[in-house]
């Protein structure tokens, strides 16, 4: 077996709960697209949990306090974390805001053995953690062989309130007893993989690891290998990976130097889209990159960033961004930065973990997505919009447009993830190809010029006769409702109660008008 | 300016002298044109429109049928750039066939300049452009040098309702009827349009009908172009 390296993992519970002030008590959940990815302790004793739906976490804990995710302002905060750890071990890597990992060997033989130097580490980091944690618990560490096994020893040690050392070669004892749910948390496995584990009598990681490597790698394939391989203490780096050759790195000396973060960040873009152009042609990934500022006076910024499924180019950017802005909150800074250099420190054959759902990229995406950041330079991003999906029964509502500067174009697939139950009460196709948000106010008569109106119960009061529209008068052909709506009633401020009709002008015009308190609108029209 | 080099390798230089034919000839039809969807062949020669050619609608149904020409291309992987169209309806793109993830939008740019630069972007990063109504404030020199430019990209251009810009094919729907509606009940079920198709590269002016959308939004084929001979029936047995 490869030896697998020893590894020091330190892991703040819920960091962005943290980072969001929660006080000791409080349940607070974090959010990211509608699902809860972190939550305080209180939160959790109501039965709040991970992946959550908001109105999920909503409905078992009322007065929890919900709070946006924002992985910029969490990976400022943990910077401080870094610094002091960083200040007793060599090479700190930022796996994710909240997670550093460490090489553990060096360290322990300098402070005097695993156990002194994890309660060093721990006691330097609580002390420089800016945010109480009295919320979510307090900062794990756990030191063993391999990124998995580290990364459980860091969950455990944080339960128990003291680090925790794994002996070098105990990593399949240790992992022995665990749910295999592990894997998800820890390894990032998908969970129906770990749901398929369960329903075939595989609860914990010992029956995996007890398997044959070769039935299960040829049952499930490479997740399974890695599955079974980290399950029995293995090595968890996906295989082909390895150091690059010296001279991949990619810089920028900046003359004069640049003041601004923006400038920086807008730098960080080309030498990201070059490196990963660099990286691509040889079929390859960068999964730990090392980002090196340096300012004219010599101060220098130095992070190494890590993600197991490769960093793609706005990955990288986004690590630039966050060092950048962590080292300018910092407040040493005396001159403007003189050099930014990315290094790929380890990189792997790139298996097409980060494809688009229509399979590789294509020149065409390429172009199309530069024309984006040009004509978001040009007109500004609030006019640059793409689709995403919203749901709804309006027409307006079924999409929704959001900004094309912060949508993530090589990825779509969350932003125009398709619905898995339909709207009762969406009108159903064809639909109108063009939509009024808002409505454009209207008037609907019936045969004697009275506006029509419709009752609580959905009576309509006389046949429409007329539209009055853009100023001129339409006579109806055809129409059919009301298709009432009545939407969010439990929420006064955004309850809506309308009916919703189509009408047919003698000039061929399709609309779909709507009436709501008496007053019609224009909501979309078939063109 | 230094003087050009000319450099051996380079394919424009070889075709100077003479080694290398021009590449009009050697790329294929194919190469040249994007495909519509098959429904268009009763209408469009060949299915496919020219790169570098504006597509004017007009008429009724003006919108769906611009949606319905930007879905072939789209569906092949071209992205779709829509300028000028805050008001589409994305539920009816993506039923009549556009790929929404490879479509984005240009609300309004604003000043004549800003159109320009804005619409240039688009020429080059995208190969369909969806010009609406809003796009008909633009200069008419500045259309002219836009479309030029669109051209030599080799992108196609679909207008609604912005003459300005022109048209190397006119699509208009000459009448369309609803299908679906009564007097108090029913539900719009789909509208059949008469698409007539005159242009430059149109010897004679081609009509066909549609359902312009059907009933589960989709453009779809009604009978057989009017201008296709008309077999008699015969005798059989």
């Amino acid at each position: 077996m490869v030896d697998v390296p020893r590894l020091g993992v330190l892991w703040c519970p819920h960091w962005p709960v943290a980072v969001a002030g929660a006080r000791a008590d409080e349940p607070v959940a974090v959010v990211h697209s509608n699902r809860v990815v972190a939550h305080s302790v209180a939160a959790a004793a109501d039965g709040v949990a991970l992946g959550q739906r908001r109105r999920e976490a909503q409905a078992r804990c009322p007065h929890v306090r919900i709070e946006q995710h924002d992985p910029a302002r969490d990976a400022r905060a943990f910077d401080q974390v870094v610094q002091a750890v960083g200040a007793m071990v060599p090479r700190v890597e930022i796996t994710e805001p909240g997670t550093l990992t460490f090489m553990a060997r060096g360290p322990a033989r300098y402070f005097g053995g695993e156990t002194a130097m994890a309660a060093k580490v721990v006691h330097a980091a609580a002390a420089a953690v800016g945010h109480s944690l009295d919320a979510v618990g307090s900062l794990g560490l756990g030191v063993a062989d391999g990124r998995f096994a580290a990364g459980i020893a860091a969950r455990r040690a944080a339960g128990q309130g003291a680090p925790l050392v794994v002996e070098a070669g105990g990593g399949a004892t240790f992992l022995h007893d665990l749910p295999v749910q592990l894997l998800t948390e820890v390894a990032g496995v998908p969970s129906d993989f770990v749901h398929l584990l369960h329903r075939l009598g595989l609860h914990h990681l010992g029956a995996l690891a007890a398997l044959p490597a070769t039935d299960v790698s040829a049952r499930f394939g490479l997740l399974g290998a890695f599955a079974h391989r980290v399950a029995g203490g293995g090595d968890d780096r996906l295989p082909g990976t390895h150091d690059p050759p010296s001279g991949m790195q990619v810089q920028r000396v900046f003359e004069p130097p640049v003041l601004h973060s923006d400038a920086l960040v807008f730098v960080g873009r080309q030498l990201a889209d070059e490196l990963v152009t660099t990286l691509a042609a040889d079929g390859r990934v960068c999964t730990r990159l090392e980002v090196v500022a340096e300012t004219e006076h010599g101060e220098r910024s130095e992070r190494l960033w890590y993600r197991s499924t490769g960093l793609s180019s706005a990955a990288m950017v986004e690590r630039v961004r966050w060092q950048l802005d962590a080292w300018a909150q910092g407040g040493d800074l005396t001159a403007g930065v003189a050099l930014l250099r990315l290094d790929p420190v380890e990189v792997r054959s790139d298996d097409g973990v980060q494809l688009g759902l229509w399979g590789g990229r294509t020149q065409a995406d390429d172009w199309a997505v530069r024309a984006v950041a040009r004509l978001v330079a040009v007109v500004g991003e609030q006019q640059v919009l793409v689709p995403a999906v919203q749901g709804g029964r309006q027409p307006h509502d079924t999409y929704t447009w959001v900004s094309a500067a912060t949508a993530d174009l090589s990825d779509p697939s969350e932003r125009l993830a398709v619905p898995t139950a339909p709207w009762p009460g969406r009108l159903p196709a064809p639909s109108p190809s063009v939509v009024h948000a808002p409505g454009q106010p209207i008037a609907v008569l019936d045969a004697a010029g009275r506006p029509v109106g419709v009752s609580g119960r959905g009576a309509v009061s006389a046949a429409p006769v007329t539209v009055h529209l853009d100023g001129s008068a339409h006579d109806v052909a055809g129409w059919a409702g009301p298709w009432p709506v009545d939407e969010r009633w439990w929420d006064p401020a955004r309850a809506r109660r309308t009916a919703r009709f189509q009408v047919l002008t003698r000039s061929g015009r399709l609309l779909l008008v709507s009436v709501e308190r008496g007053q019609w609108w224009l909501s979309a029209e078939y063109c | 300016m230094p003087a050009r080099v000319v450099n051996p390798t380079h394919l424009s230089d070889l075709a100077g002298r003479g080694l290398v034919t021009r590449a009009g000839s050697s790329t294929t039809a194919q190469e040249r044109t994007l495909p519509l969807l098959p429904v268009f062949s009763s209408l469009v020669p060949q299915g496919a429109v020219q790169r570098g050619s504006v597509m004017a609608c007009a008429g009724g149904a003006a919108v769906s049928l611009a949606l319905a020409l930007a879905a072939g291309p789209s569906q092949q992987g071209a992205w779709v750039g829509a300028i000028g169209m805050a008001t589409l309806g994305l539920a009816a793109a993506a039923e009549a066939g556009v790929v929404l993830e490879r479509l984005v939008s240009v609300v309004e740019p604003g000043s004549d300049d800003l159109w320009a630069d804005a619409l240039a972007a688009c020429i080059d990063g995208f190969d369909v452009l969806l010009l609406g109504p809003a796009a008909q404030q633009v200069r008419a020199g500045t259309a002219r040098r836009l479309m030029a430019r669109l051209q030599a990209r080799g992108a196609v251009a679909i207008t609604v309702g912005a003459p300005v810009f022109g048209g190397d094919l006119r699509f208009e729907c000459t009448s369309a009827t609803w299908l679906g509606l009564g007097d108090g009940h029913g539900v719009a079920q789909g509208r059949v349009a008469e698409v007539a198709l005159t242009g430059r590269r149109v010897p004679q002016a081609r009509r066909a009908e549609f359902w312009l959308p059907g009933a589960d939004g989709q453009v779809r084929a009604v009978g057989a172009p009017a201008t296709a001979p008309v077999v008699p029936l015969r005798r059989t047995g």
